[in-house]
């Protein structure tokens, strides 16, 4: 499928349309003239910008704009079961039942321990009971994390072993925290950020917010450990996801190093074991 | 923001018309999913602010062949259709996990879905960093969703060939 790097249809749709950009049209232009054997494109129009121009002429004679705009205001407004059904938001196919169930689960883990389950005594060392950053004590944000099995859920303690396949639901309390931030490294060093979803979203939270991360994550085959790292900070400030993600992914031993964060910074971690 | 839909309709109709074609290779098909594609962009009309209509149309038209294929069952002709059938009927994990806010999330942070997501990567050949870019996500994050996905596939492909 991509082993010609063909460019892919949409930035070539986009293109005919004048939906790009000046930098991102430049760079398709250039990958298209290089699928062609050209310099530049405009030296000869793309063939798949001829056929793109051609099948709008024909799409739109044979379906014309006023009445399909007509067949789909029609099809909006009355709401047709085929639609609801062919379109369904993911919710929306969850029993209600379900989703009572999931929120009564929530609530039997309830209250978090005050020990600091998330500490960890495997992962413990004295230079990690040492680091400033390192917090075990009451009252503060805590990671929760329940592995699914056919007999339910199973809350996971840090040494608690899984394997490639299983699929960990992840839950915080928030606390006192107003910034916050999940993060997990495995055995091969591979980073994955949980919370938020994407590098560039605010790590902002409520404090005292309970939350469950939406979307389970699958452990793969990544050999001994699976590390998650609950940052957080009680400043208006955003934390820097992509340093401490640096800087995680800089620990030298991944399993058991302490992490060293600027001040503002507390963390606690749990390590699930392959 | 109010959607002029003939407007949108001659500008991205064709567009989603070529994308219904190219996933569902079924004429009849192939239109009522246009169709379904507009119905969504009218549901999603206030997305259109924050990104290019192209790009919004092409996702949303995508989803919804998808949704169709799984709901079909088509027949297998190339390796492309037979990869597709497999995105559109594996199990995502998302599935099986319920969160008490997981609806004011989805409104609020417009998740795409990961088959979607797959579809862009494995189907029409972008890398990972132009999908995050298309979707908005972390490449972490694309990556994250895709894993369970190929081991699926992965594992399907193991059974095929058995």
């Amino acid at each position: 499928m991509t082993e010609d790097k063909r460019t892919p249809d949409l930035w070539v749709e986009q293109l005919a349309a004048g939906q790009l950009n000046a930098e991102k049209e430049a760079m398709v232009r250039k990958r298209l003239a290089a699928e062609n054997g050209l310099e530049r494109l405009d030296e000869r129009l793309d063939e798949r910008l001829d056929d793109i121009a051609r099948s709008n002429e024909a799409i739109l004679q044979e379906y014309p704009a006023r009445q399909m705009a007509a067949l789909i205001r029609s099809r909006s407004e009355a709401r047709l079961p085929k639609m609801g059904m062919s379109f369904r938001p993911i919710w929306y196919i969850i029993p209600a039942s379900a989703v009572a169930a999931a929120a009564a689960l929530f609530f039997i883990t309830a209250p978090f321990h005050q020990s600091g389950v998330s500490t960890g005594t495997s992962a413990q060392s004295a230079k990690q009971l040492s680091d400033n950053n390192y917090i075990g004590i009451k009252g503060t944000p805590q990671l929760r994390i329940h592995k699914q099995t056919q007999n339910g859920n199973i809350s996971i303690k840090s040494g608690d072993k899984a394997a490639p396949g299983d699929v960990l639901q992840l839950k915080f309390n928030a606390s006192t925290a107003k910034q916050l931030m999940i993060v997990s490294v495995d055995g091969r060093g591979a980073v994955t950020l949980h919370y938020p979803e994407a590098e560039n979203e605010s790590t902002r939270v409520t404090p005292g917010a309970k939350t469950s991360l939406p979307f389970g994550y699958e452990l793969d085959d990544a050999p001994r450990f699976e590390r998650f790292f609950l940052i957080w900070s009680e400043t208006d400030q955003d934390i820097d996801i992509k340093k401490v993600m640096k800087q995680v992914k800089a620990l030298p031993n991944a399993e058991h190093d302490a992490l060293h964060l600027n001040s503002s910074l507390k963390y606690k971690d749990v390590t699930v074991k392959k | 923001m109010a959607v002029d839909v003939e407007s949108y309709y001659t500008q991205f109709g064709p567009m989603v018309l070529r994308r219904c074609r190219h996933l569902l290779k079924d004429e009849e098909s192939a239109v009522d999913a246009l169709q379904d594609t507009f119905v969504q962009l009218l549901r999603y009309a206030e997305r259109l602010n924050d990104e290019a209509p192209s790009s919004l149309l092409y996702r949303i038209a995508t989803n919804v062949c998808l949704n169709k294929l799984r709901s079909a069952g088509r027949k297998k002709e190339d390796a492309d259709t037979d990869l597709l059938h497999k995105i559109a009927c594996a199990e995502m994990p998302e599935e099986r996990f319920i969160a008490a806010n997981l609806m004011n999330k989805l409104f609020a942070k417009h998740r795409e879905s990961t088959r979607t997501i797959a579809v862009l990567h494995l189907l029409d050949g972008m890398t990972l960093q132009e999908v995050a870019e298309e979707v908005g996500m972390s490449v972490s994050g694309v990556r994250k969703r895709l894993r369970p996905l190929k081991s699926q596939l992965a594992e399907l492909q193991r059974s095929n060939l058995e």
